[in-house]
């Protein structure tokens, strides 16, 4: 029989940090957003502290002081490190595999009960051995019910099956404003029709259901009553990458017409960052000759880590740009030009909208360029040369890049 | 979908960092014209890394593991995918700080021994904040940068 299951990294940013600092395993954690401005995640200790996601950090600095929390700023390159890590993991011991975000994958399993359950424990061992981040297992018969299966799993030892009698048997305790992809709204319009948890749900007739509610809760009392079976590849989940490319109808070795070329890519893809609320850790501008001539070796790609992520073009392009001078080969017949995007978190994750000293109108800016690039077509507005002012972010609490800098790496005592 | 374009993408701009290995060995007089084409390239990751997902790198603080060869400065190579062993190099994790030893088991006790006379055993509880964090698999010195 088939399940799918729900791979979850367990406060992610915090184990992250805890793997290189063993000093703090059971000592209260946060991490804050990428300007430092509120709490992202958040260690069971501090959460034990009743210290709410999200929170600004001035309101608890002193709590957090008096408590001795331990205080990080956002390391998006390690925690993009550790996270491909655990994909790959994840990616040697099962198949199909769909990446789901920064710390959930989502992959099939089948067999039976027993079966089902010793698998998951291996797979975790596997991750947490290899990697080093706990993780939190959890499966059923649809993606739903995984995810609620992982929920549960974190305070049964990490390993979580809801199926059948032992999936009814939770229903009561499980509120539909908890479940996968019952937003807000129709949680509360649910509850004036006096439906609170899942099992209130399951209780009224499919067609009943039909009647008050859209497809989509449609869809998901078929998956919450386990009729349904989604295949886990192939639906649009969390994406990996975001590029944009074009091999050049002539080879050119015109520094001006590359720069060009590269604005154009990074542009378009800067909009499609932006579309998907995402902000990238990696830029790779790509900028090669013939795969097929005499200068087959040369050119390449050239790797840029964002310390920063963002979506913003005028960075981006700013940083594009002098890559692309400063990789430039005199005589080299370039051939292919174009951008990837990868590393991408979500936008809310890393931009503290309230908070934000720098560029306070960046996100702004954007999305007004956006917006009339799309109603007056593509280039209408288009960046200038330099961005002015300092983009820089408040990272005042910053942990080392211990797996992606060598000057980062961590020291141990002989 | 730009999984396999990264990744391509990726070890195109790592080949620009690698050295290139010729086929002949170098000799006074007309050189081979088979060496102006690069068979293969040699990356000193493939020798030292195995198993890229569990694989970490540290830097050594310290004389007391001399007597094994490791000196301060060196960098370790870390594959935590190994399985620990009796007499291994491993790096731990102690009372919060993480150290390079050799791992003893004896009358199921655990050790961790220094290659230096003058450093005692730790011995090693059960307790959370003792554990073995890592398996040193390999080592690297630089004798100038």
């Amino acid at each position: 029989m088939k399940h799918v299951a729900l791979l979850d990294c367990n406060n992610f940013f915090v184990s992250c940090e805890r793997l290189f600092r063993p000093d703090l395993g059971n000592k209260p954690v946060v991490v804050l957003s990428g300007n430092d401005g509120c709490v992202v995640a958040r260690s069971n200790e501090v959460k034990d502290m009743g210290i709410p996601m999200g929170i600004p950090h001035f309101k608890v600095r002193d709590e957090f002081k008096d408590a001795g929390v331990t205080v990080f700023s956002s390391n998006f390159s390690l925690y993009h490190d550790i996270s491909k890590r655990v994909m790959r993991v994840l990616r040697e011991e099962v198949d199909e595999v769909k990446q789901y975000s920064i710390d959930e994958a989502f992959f099939s399993l089948i067999g039976v009960r027993g079966e089902i359950e010793t698998e998951l424990r291996r797979i975790k061992n596997a991750v947490e051995t290899k990697v080093g981040i706990p993780v939190t297992l959890g499966a059923g018969r649809s993606k739903t019910i995984a995810k609620v299966a992982s929920k549960i799993g974190k305070n049964r030892e990490g390993v979580c099956l809801l199926e059948g009698k032992n999936w009814i048997d939770v229903q009561q305790t499980v509120e539909l404003s908890s479940v996968w992809g019952i937003g807000p709204k129709i949680s509360q319009r649910m509850m004036r029709d006096g439906l609170v948890t899942v099992a209130d749900f399951l209780a009224l007739p499919r067609r009943k259901i039909c009647d008050l509610y859209s497809i989509n809760e449609v869809r998901k009392y078929d998956e919450l009553t386990e009729n349904a079976m989604e295949e886990i590849k192939g639906e649009s989940g969390s994406q990996q990458s975001i590029m944009s490319t074009h091999s050049l109808s002539k080879a050119t070795n015109d520094l001006n017409v590359l720069k060009n070329e590269v604005t154009h890519h990074v542009t378009s893809a800067a909009r499609d960052l932006r579309k998907k609320r995402f902000v990238a850790t990696h830029m790779y501008i790509i900028m090669r000759p013939s795969r097929y001539g005499d200068w087959r070796l040369r050119g390449g790609s050239i790797d840029i880590t964002l310390e920063n992520p963002t979506d913003d073009s005028r960075v981006l392009l700013k940083m594009a740009k002098e890559a692309v001078s400063s990789a430039f080969e005199e005589k080299v017949p370039y051939k292919k030009v174009g951008v990837v995007f990868s590393g991408l978190f979500p936008a809310r994750l890393v931009q503290d909208t309230l908070f934000a000293p720098h560029n306070p109108k960046g996100g702004e800016l954007m999305k007004l360029l956006d917006r009339v690039n799309n109603k007056l077509g593509r280039g209408a507005i288009t960046i200038g040369e330099e961005i002015h002012g300092s983009t820089s972010v408040k990272k005042n609490h910053l942990s080392p890049a211990y797996t992606t800098k060598w000057t980062d790496i961590r020291t141990v005592k002989t | 979908m730009n999984e396999t374009v990264v990744r391509e993408v990726a070890r195109i701009g790592g080949g620009n960092k690698s050295v290139p290995f010729y086929n002949s060995s170098p000799s006074a007089g007309f050189p081979s014209p088979g060496d102006d084409s690069v068979d293969q390239i040699l990356d000193i990751h493939d020798l030292l890394v195995k198993n890229p997902a569990s694989t970490f790198f540290v830097r050594v603080a310290g004389d007391s593991m001399e007597g094994r060869g490791i000196f301060s400065g060196d960098v370790l190579v870390i594959d935590r995918s190994i399985e620990v062993k009796n007499g291994q190099i491993v790096v731990a994790a102690v009372y919060g700080e993480m150290v390079v030893k050799e791992l003893c088991v004896r009358d199921g006790r655990c050790y961790l021994l220094s290659a230096n006379e003058s450093y005692e055993p730790i011995l090693v509880n059960d307790k959370d904040d003792c554990y073995i964090w890592g398996v040193v698999v390999g080592s690297v010195r630089q004798f100038e940068s």
